[in-house]
């Protein structure tokens, strides 16, 4: 019990250790864990585990706009600016006399798309040249005041609770300085079960970042709306650190943090593990698609290590040679064929029994991998002294086998675990050659999709599975054999 | 009599490797013409397609079992006779390389890789089954230092690298000619199952490639009264290559374990 239960917890940081490897081997791939996408903060790519130099908003703020008063026509940092929209403001507008007169003019330029966006100018108050920096000078020394957590909270909550056109408009004046409120508030109409709210933070959020695709229709119903609210959490999880300064122990450990392996975790943990590329809840076509998955597994896996068991037990114990050559040459060119792919070939016309004749193969596979290593030890069972002793008082072939049989399965159960990886290709490859609709088929795209989220849960799933097994076999062990010590010396046969 | 059939049997099976061997060696030297004149191999024609296909598997098959054999021995042999550092990461890994299916592992491994290349294949499959090798060497080698033989060379003074190199790995080989037959086995499974979710061989001509066509092909127009030309022969061809190629495997790994044994 104590080894099952170290396992247990020994599972927790395994499973930490697979994600980190699988999302170093699909940092290719990782485009939309950097902040900025979608926007236009794309080029700033966090580093993958560890951050030396995690920067604030105001860092990634001050730099776009001396790279802007560097060079105006600087287009990345342009976007960077209008991306951070005005949460850059705070940042920039009170330094902005510390760049050269020129560098002062091409930022207020720059900056002339978000106070169209902001609507507190017209495209018209921009003609006379100059203008720009007037109007940011003057808009600075105005509003200094309101730019404060507790002005925006009371804009946010007053627009949360009724959206009259007056309070939209000291909304949108916020832009995206007004986003950690605007979720802040989002998590509390959750909580509350407000939709209406929900609706209208969305669209607000939707305004502020400028992606429009991200509001909620009018007539839509719960279910639509929840989804793009989950979108809303999992994009805030992954942006966050664009718009928002970290404090207290979140500052101390940026370094971890502002990373995409940490964005991403933040942003599994609250949207249950993100979207697939065709925009389903990950989670849900999980759950939806593992019965059919766990079904060839549970027939391979519990189905053939039984038969695997009886066929290895019998053939040895009959020590016929012919027999024991045949079960195993036929183990391993059944190892070798891929089955699946030729009975596709040959019963292609068997729709309706896809799933039986799925089953079935997996049924074969199981075996065909149980009954090498039963028959292994069996034979070394065969030898031993007390096993001499009943076959001298005369017991019969059949009676050897029995007596045998909990002796001599430890081998077989004992590679549960590492039979169930082996397995769960097996069920995706039939999963895939059957047109079967199972997680299988689901992971196959997603490789060739390059579908982050997915393989990323899927790779979680997987090693949580294999795990359990691992958990189950020893318990198995101890009740097949009490004396063993420790479940974690497995019976250790080679092969043949 | 049966030591008659078991010759029989290892000379057929050494034939049938030759065979294959041979066939390999004809694709590559196709490969190379097709090179030299800067063309593709007309990989219609049902014999060359089955010539270049049986020089990937045959490549690809030798490949993953020299490479996992020799860092699987020394691996092995590391975590037995070395610091107790290298057992406790062996089984790190073994958990690990067993938690995830191989099919997700080379899935992720491919899109790492901006060119898939047959060697960067190798590569990933040899890595697998060297972390295999190495659980079965340092097992074996565990089980075998408490033998009498083991234990007396020990006395005598000799060093790990000779009880190990001397009396040890003789004991071994049984062992790993079993385990040979059985990972290629299972490679040349495993490749025919990632060709066929297009994630096996970079150019596309293997047997399980053409197995996998095949299936697809039946699964999207079933009863098709005109299958592509050559098609059929091509899966039959296949299939007969993966059974002969095994059991000759087997045949081979029977006889040498029982030879090393005595």
């Amino acid at each position: 019990m104590r080894g099952s239960l170290r396992r247990l917890l020994w599972l927790i940081p395994m499973l930490v250790v697979v994600t980190v490897l699988a999302f170093g081997a699909l940092s290719k791939s990782l485009e939309e864990f950097t902040p900025g996408s979608p926007g236009a903060l794309g080029d700033r790519t966090l580093p993958l585990f560890f951050n030396t130099a995690p920067e604030t908003v105001a860092d990634v703020a001050w730099g776009a706009a001396r790279r802007v008063a560097e060079n105006a026509s600087d287009e990345k940092a342009k976007a960077r600016l209008l991306a951070l929209g005005a949460a850059a403001l705070p940042h920039v507008l009170p330094r902005i006399d510390a760049l050269p007169p020129s560098g002062r003019s091409h930022v207020a330029e720059a900056l002339v798309p978000l106070a169209l966006r902001m609507r507190i100018a017209a495209p018209g108050d921009f003609d006379a040249p100059g203008r720009a920096l007037e109007f940011w000078d003057g808009y600075w020394q105005d509003h200094i005041a309101d730019f404060r957590p507790t002005a925006i909270r009371r804009v946010v909550r007053r627009f949360s609770e009724r959206a009259t056109p007056q309070r939209q408009r000291e909304l949108i004046q916020f832009d995206t300085f007004a986003l950690p409120e605007i979720m802040a508030q989002l998590d509390e109409s959750i909580e509350r079960g407000d939709l209406e709210a929900q609706r209208r933070l969305c669209s607000a959020a939707a305004h502020a970042t400028d992606m429009p695709g991200w509001v909620v229709a009018e007539n839509a119903g719960p279910a639509a709306l929840a989804e793009v609210v989950a979108r809303w959490q999992g994009w805030w999880s992954l942006q966050r650190t664009n718009y928002q300064t970290p404090e207290g122990f979140e500052r101390i450990l940026a370094p971890i943090l502002q990373t995409r392996y940490a964005l991403w975790a933040q942003a599994a943990a609250r949207t249950r593990f993100g979207f697939t590329r065709d925009n389903q809840p990950a989670l849900t076509v999980l759950l939806a698609q593992a019965p059919v998955t766990l079904a060839l597994l549970s027939s391979g896996l519990l189905g053939g290590t039984l038969i695997g068991v009886l066929l290895g037990t019998l053939v040895s114990a009959s020590r016929i040679r012919w027999l024991m050559a045949l079960e195993g040459g036929t183990s391993l060119v059944w190892l070798a064929i891929p089955t699946a792919l030729v009975t596709a070939t040959v019963l292609p016309a068997l729709p309706a029994f896809r799933f039986w004749i799925g089953l079935f193969l997996m049924l074969l596979l199981g075996s065909a991998l149980v009954a090498q290593y039963q028959r292994s030890t069996m034979e070394a069972t065969l030898k031993t002294d007390w096993v001499r002793t009943y076959r001298a008082m005369g017991a019969s072939r059949l009676k050897l086998a029995r007596v045998t049989l909990r002796a001599s399965s430890g081998a077989a159960i004992s590679t549960l675990a590492p039979h169930t990886s082996t397995l769960l290709t097996s069920a995706f490859v039939i999963e895939y050659a059957f047109g079967m609709n199972g997680v299988g088929r689901q992971t196959i795209r997603a490789l060739h999709d390059r579908d982050v989220v997915w393989l990323m849960l899927v790779t979680l799933a997987t090693a949580a599975l294999v795990g359990l097994v691992q958990i189950l076999s020893d318990l198995l062990l101890r009740g097949l054999d009490p004396q063993r010590a420790e479940p974690d010396q497995a019976v250790e046969v080679s092969v043949g | 009599m049966a030591r008659a059939r078991g010759s029989f049997q290892r000379r057929l099976a050494l034939l049938t490797l030759g065979a294959l061997l041979a066939a390999a060696l004809g694709g590559q030297w196709l490969l190379m013409q097709s090179h030299a004149a800067s063309t593709h191999p007309a990989l219609s024609s049902t014999w060359t397609w089955w010539l270049v296909s049986t020089r990937n598997v045959v490549w690809v098959t030798a490949g993953v079992l020299s490479i996992s054999l020799c860092a699987g021995s020394f691996a092995g042999a590391l975590v037995a006779y070395g610091p107790r550092l290298f057992a406790g990461a062996l089984g790190r890994l073994v958990e690990l390389s067993g938690a995830l299916p191989s099919l997700i592992i080379v899935g992720l491994w491919r899109i790492r890789e901006t060119e898939p290349s047959i060697s960067g294949f190798i590569g990933i499959l040899a890595a697998l089954k060297t972390i295999e090798t190495a659980r079965l060497i340092s097992s074996e080698t565990d089980r075998l230092s408490t033998q009498g033989f083991v234990i007396a060379a020990r006395a005598l003074g000799a060093s790990k690298q000779r009880i190990f190199t001397v009396h040890v790995l003789p004991h071994l080989l049984s062992a790993l000619a079993v385990s040979s037959a059985f990972t290629a086995a299972g490679v040349v499974g495993l490749e025919a199952a990632l060709s066929f979710v297009g994630l096996g061989l970079p150019d596309g001509s293997s047997w399980g490639a053409l197995l996998g066509e095949t299936a697809l092909g039946q699964l999207e127009f079933p009863g098709s009264a005109n299958p592509p030309s050559g098609t059929a022969s091509k899966a039959i061809l296949a299939l007969l290559s993966v059974v002969a190629a095994t059991l000759a495997l087997y045949s081979l790994s029977r006889a040498a374990g029982r030879r090393l044994h005595a």
